[in-house]
């Protein structure tokens, strides 16, 4: 089976056969023993945020782009020789990752250019982030937004953690919308990252939000890059 | 679970006005709890309680207060205890319950629906599929446990938080976007108090120090103040004993449409 997974003929539409697809990626990754991945279609998917993942999973042929894994425990995403000093908590779980019914949380996948220092991360607002009524909350607005930008500074300057995160919220995001949140790293100084970010619809016409944020690097010693899987 | 029922009989109360009574170090309620409740001699049960340690007696009164609510047809509030907060919580939610009782501060309800905060909810139109963001999460004291207390004359709102297991950011840590929320919310009470129907326009967080799960910290806000639609307020985050800092920020909200007297999130 190849890396994209999928052996049968889908009679279905274009929807369900990447649907199919991830199906197919996820068993064969726990038949190997491995956290499931949610970074990947379900069928909560709207048609909106399928051809957006396909568009962005096009860039990844070429290399300079690259789909980042999702797993709903912190621990899976620290590389094995970090994960010594934790003592795995069964019973947590990553906030992103904490709605169990499909589609009612955080719908996301995160892809990393590494040569641009940009993340861009696909998300969908599921029913239960709701803030003002038929929006999501600005709350949940600020988390996918640290994630993404803290991903975008764990790939630039390996463990970190949040000092500032500064956002203007725009326009509310409809719950079941499609947004696109890009964020880059503007400037490294010292331990110091600087980056911004911003959200926005599928078709480029609404800006939802603008962030800025100072990330600071926690190991001053470990002067090379973490291949850290990210958030 | 049953009540120690003593006083008068209570005249009914409106809808979501129900206060939790404040329970002493003995254990044993102060005042007349079927005053304090508001709610008809009959609905309740005529057990004698057991209960003698305070933490186990405040969660059996609220219990019987959630009861009673749903009896009346209301929904659940979920601003009481309940089996999982911390004895730090639990005495940080009496000692505000206490300063609830000169009026001068009000305990928040908090429900899982945000049309259960909005008086007039009729120009919405109710989607029972969705749930108000940091009601989320079902399992009891996995999420967001929380509870808001309002000064009106201070322009104060503060949130008594517990963060749970399922908020985990870095490894024993709460998320900093959960922290975000917690805050976000907490200052949005209080411009709501203030100045009505308003929408977070910037929310600017300064991280000190990380939150353990399971801590329980203090979100003190208010508002500083309003200029023809803005509302600008601040904020800050501490641990129950005052020692650490954990987060500072800066909010501004922008009034949405026609002032009106919203309840709380």
């Amino acid at each position: 089976m190849g890396p994209r997974g999928g052996i049968s003929r889908c009679p279905c539409g274009r929807k369900l056969l990447t649907v199919c697809l991830s199906r197919s990626i996820q068993a064969a990754g726990s038949q190997l023993g491995q956290s499931k991945d949610y970074a990947l279609p379900n069928a909560s998917w709207s048609q909106d945020m399928l051809d957006l993942y396909n568009r962005f999973l096009d860039m990844t042929k070429d290399g300079l782009w690259k789909r980042i894994p999702s797993y709903n425990n912190i621990l899976d995403h620290i590389p094995e020789s970090m994960k010594l000093t934790y003592e795995k908590r069964k019973d947590t779980r990553l906030f992103l990752r904490s709605i169990d019914a499909e589609g009612a949380g955080f719908e996301y996948v995160m892809f990393l250019n590494t040569s641009e220092k940009r993340v861009v991360c696909l998300f969908q607002p599921g029913s239960y982030l709701e803030g003002h009524p038929g929006f999501a909350h600005g709350g949940s607005i600020a988390t996918i937004i640290d994630s993404t930008i803290g991903s975008c500074a764990i790939s630039v300057a390996g463990k970190v953690m949040t000092a500032n995160l500064s956002i203007d919220y725009v326009n509310p995001v409809p719950l079941g919308s499609v947004v696109l949140v890009d964020s880059k790293a503007d400037k490294v100084e010292g331990r110091k990252v600087f980056l911004s970010c911003k959200m926005q619809s599928v078709d480029g016409n609404t800006l939802h939000a603008e962030a800025t944020a100072l990330f600071i690097q926690l190991d001053a010693t470990k002067a090379q890059k973490q291949q850290a899987s990210c958030q």
